[in-house]
């Protein structure tokens, strides 16, 4: 699995200069890969696992509108233990606004998996995030924050969803003169399940390689 | 006895207190003319005389003039007066070169000595447009002179003090002869506005004038306005070209607080979990950033997106300043001269 998604930003990495003159400057491709890190604690005990996962997004700007939507999945092995090793499969859609142009609030679904021999656990993350740009030289180089919030969602008859919320930091650096840009970013989130019995925390760094969207 | 009658009549019409009809030179004219076709010529003399007594140019216009000189001059002849006929002659040809006596009214002895008087004066009479515009390259004051016989002629332009602006012609003239001016001086200057004369001597080997024609020209130079240039532009209209400094302090504070918020990502969404260290390259990219912004835009420093503002501004200004100079020169050189042609006035040289 994670080798189709290498396959998938490979592909989408090469076609990008051929897209460069033809994706309109309201569409957004890119292809990311991520380090992910799984730290999951119950009344147990732990586990951590990690591993990397590639994928791609995209975005429709129809400004002040933005749809946006993206996929990505990895593998989990662990890092001490032997928790069971597992795939990581992330997918998301979702509709936003800028009320102001610094501004970006968006919500939708957000769905994650994790696919081991024994079955796939699933979390599903009803959100709304809210995002602040900040530019630090020129348009070049631009910072943003994010945080969101689970309103609702599920994770199973078993791993009943409780609570859910997460924030994601990076820097955006766009070539001049070209559609290209490239994203370095940091994220994490933090899903309770079942009470709080179980704790689940993914972070990791994505690097992220784009063009349109300007 | 006639002779009486017409002596009379000039003594009571120049008693008389006011001028009615009968005293005009028309009437003198035409009672001339009736004394002529009855033979009654010592009559016809004096009416004549009397109808050429009125200065040139006033009541008698120059076509009574000339009627009544060539049936004063047959008079003379047929009186026997050939000095005085040739004289009557002389003064006609003088007032139009081109005249010549109609033969179906005039014996041939008439016509005969017109014609030996004629070619014996050296003179010639001027015709000129009363107003001409010279706007283009191609347009002249045209002068025609119609000489009374060939000979040697210089037509010069001066000034009212005699002083030579441009000689238009020196040379012989036969029947008649067309002369142009440009309106320039002999160094191919447009003439200024003021009052020049056209002065037209016939001469001959004996004498350098025998016959000097004048035309005052009124010279009137006309010039289009020029267009003022743009008005500066005011300063409101540039950009700064030097930073303040202020962007790059906004643009490091922010890099700051960007790269804190990703440090305080674990703490305030994770719980304080063990997260990734690689955040902290996240948050060291996002403030080198910040700092980069902030040199970018320190405090002194040229902004070249600003300079080439202003420099087009400038620009723009220069070429409308261009624009106008150069529309300034063409109207400079599109003046027109109006050429305002007098009367005509000739005299003779003692």
């Amino acid at each position: 699995m994670t080798a189709k998604a290498i396959a998938l930003a490979a592909a989408c990495a090469l076609a990008a200069s051929g897209l460069a003159a033809q994706v309109p400057r309201s569409v957004a491709l890119a292809g990311t890969g991520t380090t992910m890190r799984l730290r999951s604690a119950t009344t147990t005990g732990s586990e951590a696992l990690s591993g990397m996962a590639f994928g791609v997004e995209g975005a429709l700007l129809l400004r002040p509108v933005t749809i946006s939507a993206g996929y990505w999945e990895g593998s989990l092995k662990p890092d001490s233990g032997n928790p069971t090793p597992r795939d990581l499969v992330e997918g998301w859609a979702f509709l936003g606004v800028r009320p102001v142009s610094w501004l970006l609030v968006r919500g939708g679904a957000h769905l994650r998996g994790y696919v081991t021999a024994a079955g796939t656990a699933r979390r599903i993350y009803w959100e709304t995030r809210a995002r602040a740009d900040a530019p630090l030289v020129g348009r070049t180089a631009e910072a943003y924050f994010e945080l969101w919030r689970a309103w609702s969602g599920g994770a199973g008859a078993a791993d009943r969803l409780r609570s859910a919320r997460g924030g994601e930091g990076g820097l955006v650096v766009r070539r001049p003169q070209t559609p290209f840009w490239a994203r370095l970013a940091y994220r994490i989130d933090r899903t309770t399940l079942r009470n709080d019995a179980r704790v689940e925390i993914v972070d990791g760094v994505s690097l992220t390689v784009g063009i349109g969207g300007r | 006895m006639r002779r009486a009658a017409g002596v009379a009549f000039l003594i009571l019409a120049a008693a008389s207190p006011r001028r009615g009809d009968a005293q005009t030179p028309a009437e003198f004219l035409r009672r001339g003319v009736e004394a002529y076709q009855n033979l009654d010529y010592d009559a016809a003399a004096t009416l004549l005389r009397g109808a050429l007594a009125a200065p040139p140019g006033g009541d008698a216009p120059d076509a009574g003039r000339t009627r009544a000189l060539v049936y004063l001059a047959a008079t003379e002849v047929f009186r026997g007066n050939r000095d005085s006929a040739a004289a009557a002659f002389r003064r006609l040809v003088l007032l139009d070169a081109r005249y010549r006596p109609d033969q179906m009214i005039f014996p041939p002895e008439v016509s005969s000595l017109y014609d030996e008087v004629r070619l014996g004066t050296k003179a010639v009479s001027v015709a000129v447009a009363p107003r001409t515009e010279i706007r283009a390259a191609g347009d002249r004051l045209v002068v025609r002179l119609y000489a009374t016989s060939s000979h040697e002629l210089a037509a010069v332009v001066t000034r009212r003090n005699g002083a030579p602006v441009r000689t238009l012609y020196r040379g012989a003239i036969g029947d008649s002869l067309e002369i142009l001016w440009d309106g320039r001086d002999s160094a191919g200057v447009m003439a200024d506005s003021g009052q020049l004369e056209l002065r037209i001597a016939s001469r001959s080997t004996a004498r350098p004038t025998l016959r000097l024609v004048q035309v005052p020209l009124e010279i009137r130079q006309v010039r289009s306005d020029t267009l003022p240039l743009p008005p500066p532009q005011p300063d409101s209209l540039f950009r700064p070209e030097r930073s303040t400094g202020g962007g790059g302090v906004m643009a490091l504070a922010r890099g700051a607080l960007a790269a804190a918020a990703v440090l305080a990502l674990p703490p305030v969404v994770g719980g304080g979990a063990d997260a990734s260290t690689a955040r902290f390259a996240v948050s060291g990219a996002i403030a080198a950033s910040g700092l980069l912004g902030f040199l970018a835009e320190r405090p002194g420093r040229p902004i070249p997106a600003n300079i080439a503002a202003n420099r087009a501004l400038r620009d723009a200004w220069q070429r409308r300043a261009e624009e106008v100079r150069a529309q300034n020169a063409e109207r400079r050189r599109d003046a027109r001269l109006v050429i305002i042609a007098g009367r005509p006035v000739a005299t003779e040289s003692p």
